[in-house]
């Protein structure tokens, strides 16, 4: 009898000495990441100082008030404590596409029962509808080739968001062709603000007012997208300094090192909550 | 005996940040910043105008907000409200204390630490 406690004993001192090992090592750990979250924001920090010196002043004067978050935390529970302190949670990164547009543009691409060049072809076109500067660069083969693959592609799972993004994509690309029928077919190849090179001034009035209404419909396809890739970079302007994308680089690493730390944090809560439980038995039995 | 991991949230939940201008500005890069339908914001720039009444009701609503996971705070701004962190003891929103721009991590400021300390009996 004696033996067999005396066995028990060990038994919890041995766990309660590997409990103790392992909140120390994963102490360790926070204090490295912390180490090496603050280089990484140092870094940071630094390049957008060098961006804010080449290209002016770089603050809240230039957020966007219709930004949506690109970069999103997928939490899991984990472990099966039934008390709010001893809870565990684990943190990983999702990150959206920049676009809502070209998320729907691909979504319908899967979906869609066509071969996959037909897809691919079709996908194209919507995306170049969504393109971020707003300026398409189409054939009239493309809009001709696609047109009855498009329509046959329309055919859409009622109650999805993307689909209506891909409805107005391909009102745009409606639009387009009317104007091209109506000024007689012109080529809209390498069309910019200023109309093509060489076409008649009613093509070119069409093709500029084609160009102001697709990039309207760029910027607002393009507007709700957010953060990740370019988003939040064209808050600053068009033409950013190198130095101001490797700051968004340097705080995207921050990022992650972030949510290694709140991982880190969350795998000590329940050797805490151990802890404390512990130390209240002790405590009145003393 | 350890449960499934499941992902309790399917769509994504939110980082909300509390901290100076620059190191917003940055995370907002890298792609955080977010303004929903209300006009509200995920993060609260803290400058040397900001009260600290202001970056209480800030911390108190973002903590009590259901689309964020994560709360990063740079250690600057924390100790303006350490009794507020020092009280919040929900799992999520997880609080987590960044290095500020202008003074470097301190791990004895870190609440975290703070209360591993007090349990393990370092003092």
């Amino acid at each position: 009898m004696a033996a067999a406690e005396k066995a028990s004993s060990a038994t919890d001192l041995d766990a309660a000495e590997r409990e103790f090992v392992e909140s120390l090592d994963t102490l360790q750990e926070y204090l490295q990441l912390q180490a090496r979250l603050q280089d990484q924001l140092k870094q940071g920090l630094m390049n957008l100082a060098r961006a804010k010196y080449s290209m002016g002043p770089i603050g809240q004067a230039q957020y966007d008030m219709d930004m949506k978050a690109s970069v999103r935390v997928a939490v899991r529970s984990e472990g099966a404590s039934t008390t709010c302190s001893g809870s565990r949670f684990g943190f990983e990164i999702q990150k959206q596409l920049p676009s809502a547009t070209a998320t729907a543009a691909t979504a319908a691409a899967r979906r869609s029962p066509q071969p996959p060049a037909a897809a691919v072809g079709r996908s194209n076109v919507v995306e170049k509808v969504a393109a971020a500067d707003g300026i398409v660069r189409c054939t009239d083969d493309d809009l001709l080739d696609n047109d009855g693959d498009e329509d046959d592609g329309l055919s859409r799972e009622e109650g999805e968001e993307e689909e209506g993004e891909l409805k107005e994509a391909n009102e745009f690309l409606r639009r387009m062709r009317m104007l091209l029928s109506g000024d007689g077919g012109g080529d809209v190849g390498g069309g910019g603000v200023g109309g093509g090179d060489g076409n008649s001034a009613s093509s070119g009035t069409a093709e500029s007012k084609m160009t102001r209404r697709l990039r309207r419909g760029g910027r607002n396809g393009g507007g709700g997208g957010g953060g990740g890739g370019g988003g939040p970079l064209h808050w600053f302007g068009v033409l950013v300094p190198p130095a101001l994308k490797d700051a968004q680089s340097g705080f995207s690493a921050a990022l992650e090192t972030c949510l290694q730390l709140a991982n880190t944090a969350q795998r000590m809560r329940p050797q805490l909550a151990s802890s404390s439980a512990g130390a209240a038995e002790e405590g009145p039995a003393t | 005996m350890a449960k499934n991991a499941n992902i309790t949230s399917a769509d994504g939940m939110l980082l909300a940040v509390l901290a100076d201008e620059d190191t917003i500005t940055g995370f907002l890069l890298a792609g955080v910043g977010n303004v929903d339908l209300r006009k509200k914001k995920n993060y609260l720039v803290v400058d040397s105008k900001t009260s600290v009444r202001t970056i209480e009701q800030a911390f108190k609503e973002f903590s009590a907000r259901e689309d964020i996971a994560v709360i990063l705070i740079s250690q600057q701004v924390a100790s303006q409200i350490r009794h507020v962190i020092a009280a919040h003891n929900k799992p999520i929103p997880a609080v987590l204390e960044i290095p500020s721009k202008d003074c470097p991590y301190d791990p004895s400021q870190d609440s975290l630490l703070k209360r591993v300390k007090l349990i393990a009996g370092f003092n």
